[in-house]
């Protein structure tokens, strides 16, 4: 009873350490593979309609959409993992999250469930060695009979963004110093 | 405890601020026409307001300062002194120092309060000049001091705790407080909350506060007694005369030592100017970058800007908005009810009612956004004194001239424009105007004048600033741009090109830099401003005759007119102040310039040409522009032709922005939704041209 009642912050606090017992993730498919995110990060699940695309950005980008008034930006997360473009079905949605403050949806072929994971039942990601980057992935769950990837989706979709926000301050202190 | 008063407080100084303006344009008028009284008695009304209200928040140096400027204007009204320049120009000075106390008790910078001090001299000076005037032309008795008029005044200091009960008896301390305050003013008040017990214990009926009260008056204490006479019963009430001695104020380490003599005024205000802001100490010992410093200055303004983010409006606006609001509901009733018998054959009667909805709709829209649109005539406030000041400092004769003040804009755009349109009245009044010597030899008057003019010229509004000195000096410029290396030569130049060099960062031809302008760090920070704002700035100068700065403005920063595009399967859309004409071009009217990308003719001129498939990445339906269309858009004094599939048609679109959610992206200035609920990109015009031109050189 009072565990639950502290989960909620202390989920904030660590978010990839899973020291709290126990967690909800939703789950989703991407090319029959199982992923996992933490199921307080997603604001809501919509269908995929077709998305405005924006010039002169990653491929994985696939555009933007119209969110009840507010401009989203859609990451095909197929690509963005390197599988191919997704092909859109019937059952392609598209996952909205919030991080940082920043609303975002990605794109995956369909949803499948929600999973309560003890911590016990959470790895820690596999050591692939320096070939594979797998910065994104915050630990392996074990869910009846099949692996769930669980993704740290903070670092999944804002690694450009933080470049970005690095590279804007400069910009201003040289206009700054030059007036 | 005292009672929070913050939000009381934030309306103060809006409505001291008001005050203060109101005061500054009047002394200023007052200056040209000394006989009118009404004018007079609007600025002592105002003065009056902030004394009183500084007292309630027991801002003492406020009052202060507004008492003596009241006593000032007081003997003006009377006639008893005259209006001279003199006068006005201590009563302008004292409004600075009100200015920067206001500042101060906001939070702001500390003041400078020997300033203050020395302009309070200056005032009860004027006021002795009368009081020595009269002795000689009646040559009655002594001088008698200013304070004689207030000698009966007295501090009064009420400490009450009144009986719990006190609300069961049916009565009200309000009403004390009220009648406490008609007596004279009411300078602290204080609530005391000590005795209110833990909430089990509460009794809602019950008085647990006490106040302490200081008053200002000229009655007897026996009368203030009389006002707690029905709730004196059971209560503890003292009341203590403390006369006119007020106590020791809070004193500065300044004034104590100019007190005691230890240093002298200048020698204080002397070293008061070598105290520099922190962030100067702070990048000198290298603790902080000066890039650093000036972020964090940017964050503090805004901080600063937030705080004063309220807005007045007109009941009347507000009173419309209700009716329209009554209207829609009642459109949006009558679609209901036909929905739900709906028929085919009522069709006619739908179509109809929906565009009631559709006109309803956009009146609402223009209404709401009418609420933030403010005369731009509160931007204008300010120039009539920074002209005198400036016409005082420079010796010149200056007059202005403002029209249009009534035309509405923006609130943040009026709040944006004020900088950088200071900065061209001071560029007018210092660099273009002559001095009167110079401007008789060239047989022209004295006086020189400088126009601010604004109107309405389609979906924007415009602002000129128009001053009848020396022009533009286009040697000078092309001289000084050639020594700078930022042309080779200007032989080839338009004037309108040599013009804009102008609003080249570092750029100035003032061969004297005064401390108002000439270190060429004004007009590029102008133009960047404007454009910001996605607005223009023009020139028109013609030597020896004057020179006209036009800043062309959206009306509002949140909609704006746009005309759609499409190339292949998406939507663009583009601004339509940027959008000059649109044409089909000729095959011969197409050239490719090697290493320079292509341009087109238009009428004799070579137009660059991009292509804004190839730009964006996308298919288009036509690869060859004789077969499309080229859309002529002008930024930044450049025209571009944009190669695109077809025109859709022209709307007003709501911005919205990328960065929220996503970030910026290069050419593209936002997103709007169009009423098909898609998402539409639209374009920023001069970031396109520039990357057209990044392009073509690394073609090349």
């Amino acid at each position: 009873m009072s565990t639950a009642t502290i989960e909620p912050t202390q989920q904030q606090d660590v978010r990839t350490t899973f020291s709290t017992d126990d967690q909800q993730f939703l789950t989703f498919n991407l090319a029959e593979e199982f992923y996992g995110v933490d199921i307080l990060k997603v604001q809501e699940i919509k269908g995929y309609t077709n998305v405005t695309k924006i010039p002169n950005t990653p491929d994985y980008l696939k555009g933007v959409l119209n969110l009840r008034g507010t401009i989203v930006p859609i990451v095909d997360l197929r690509m963005k993992f390197g599988m191919g473009v997704t092909e859109p079905t019937p059952f392609t949605v598209v996952v909205v999250v919030n991080v940082r403050n920043r609303v975002m949806g990605f794109l995956v072929d369909a949803v499948s469930d929600v999973l309560d994971l003890n911590a016990k039942d959470i790895q820690p990601p596999p050591e692939l060695g320096n070939t594979v980057d797998i910065t994104f992935v915050a630990g392996i769950g074990n869910s009846n009979d099949h692996l769930v990837t669980l993704l740290d989706i903070d670092r999944v979709l804002t690694e450009d963004e933080v470049k970005v926000v690095d590279e804007i301050p400069a910009e201003v202190s040289t206009v700054e110093v030059s007036s | 405890m005292a009672v929070d008063l913050s939000s009381f407080q934030e309306s103060f100084f809006t409505e001291s601020a008001e005050h203060v303006e109101t005061m500054e344009s009047g002394l200023l008028e007052l200056e040209q026409r000394p006989q009118d009284l009404d004018l007079l008695n609007r600025i002592f009304r105002a003065a009056h307001s902030i004394k009183g209200n500084s007292g309630m928040f027991n801002f003492t140096a406020i009052g202060g300062l507004t008492h003596k400027m009241e006593n000032v204007l007081d003997l003006l009204r009377n006639e008893k002194i005259p209006v001279t320049p003199h006068v006005i120009d201590v009563l302008l000075r004292a409004l600075d120092g009100l200015k920067g106390l206001l500042e101060a008790a906001q939070g702001g910078s500390e003041t400078d309060v020997i300033a203050i001090q020395s302009v309070e001299k200056e005032l009860e000076a004027c006021q002795i000049e009368n009081q020595e005037s009269r002795e000689n032309q009646v040559g009655s008795a002594s001088p008698q001091p200013v304070q004689s008029q207030r000698k009966s005044w007295r501090l009064i200091t009420i400490d009450w705790i009144p009986l719990p009960e006190l609300f069961q008896r049916g009565l009200d301390p309000g009403q004390i407080f009220k009648e406490l305050h008609e007596m004279g003013m009411v300078k602290a008040l204080q609530v005391r909350t000590n005795r209110i017990p833990s909430l089990e214990e509460m009794d809602p009926e019950r008085c647990y506060l006490s106040w302490a009260i200081e008053l200002e008056t000229d009655v007897s204490v026996g009368q203030v007694e009389s006002v707690f006479e029905f709730v004196q019963d059971g209560s503890e009430l003292i009341i203590t005369d403390c006369g006119s001695q007020k106590g020791e104020p809070y004193k500065r380490v300044g004034e104590i030592l100019l007190e005691e003599g230890v240093v002298t005024p200048e020698q204080i205000s002397e070293s008061l100017a070598k105290q520099k802001p922190l962030g100067q100490i702070l990048v000198e010992e290298k603790k902080a970058t000066p890039a650093q410093v000036s972020i964090a200055l940017q964050k503090q303004q805004q901080i600063k800007k937030g705080e004063s983010a309220s807005i007045r409006v007109d009941t009347e606006k507000i009173d419309k908005l209700i009716n329209l609001v009554g209207e829609l509901v009642i459109t949006q009733s009558m679609i209901t009810d036909l929905g739900e018998k709906f028929t085919i054959n009522q069709l006619p009667v739908l179509q109809e009612r929906i565009v009631q909805l559709e006109r309803n709709t956009r009146e609402l829209q223009e209404r709401v956004m009418s609420i933030r649109m403010m005369p731009i005539g509160s931007a204008f406030h300010r120039f009539p004194r920074l002209v005198r000041d400036l016409s005082g400092k420079s010796g010149k004769q200056i007059q202005l001239v403002m029209s249009g003040e009534e035309t509405e804009l923006d609130k943040t755009l009026i709040e944006a424009i004020g900088d950088p349109l200071t900065h061209l009245v001071r560029n007018s009044a210092d660099h273009g105007l002559e001095g009167p010597e110079e401007r008789m030899a060239n047989g022209k008057s004295e006086r020189g004048t400088i126009r601010l003019h604004a109107y309405h010229d389609g979906g924007n509004i415009c602002i000129a600033v128009e001053d009848d000195g020396r022009g533009l000096n286009r040697e000078k410029i092309v001289r000084k741009a050639v020594e700078r290396g930022i042309i080779a030569d200007g032989s080839m130049m338009t004037d309108e090109e040599v013009n804009q060099l102008i609003f080249r960062a570092g750029f100035s031809t003032a061969e004297a830099i005064t401390d108002v302008s000439g270190r060429g760090v004004g007009m590029d920070v102008v133009k960047r401003n404007i454009e910001g704002l996605g607005g223009t700035v023009t020139i028109e100068s013609v030597a020896g005759q004057g020179s006209k700065l036009t800043l062309k403005l959206p009306l509002t920063l949140a909609i704006i007119d746009g005309m759609t595009v499409r190339v292949g399967e998406d939507n663009y859309i583009i601004p339509l102040i940027t959008v000059t004409e649109s044409i089909r071009p000729k095959p011969n009217d197409l050239q490719r310039i090697v290493g320079k990308g292509e341009v087109v003719n238009l009428r004799g001129e070579w137009v660059p040409m991009v292509r804004l498939y190839e730009a964006f990445h996308v298919n288009p339906d036509y690869t060859d522009p004789v077969e499309a269309l080229l859309v002529i858009v002008e930024a930044e004094g450049r025209r571009v032709a944009l190669l695109v599939d077809e025109l859709t048609g022209q709307q007003q679109v709501v911005i919205k922005t990328l960065e929220q959610n996503y970030r910026k992206v290069e050419a593209i200035s936002g997103a709007t939704i169009l009423g098909d609920g898609q998402v539409a990109l639209i374009l920023d015009v001069p970031g396109l041209a520039k990357l057209a031109r990044i392009g073509h050189t690394t073609a090349a």
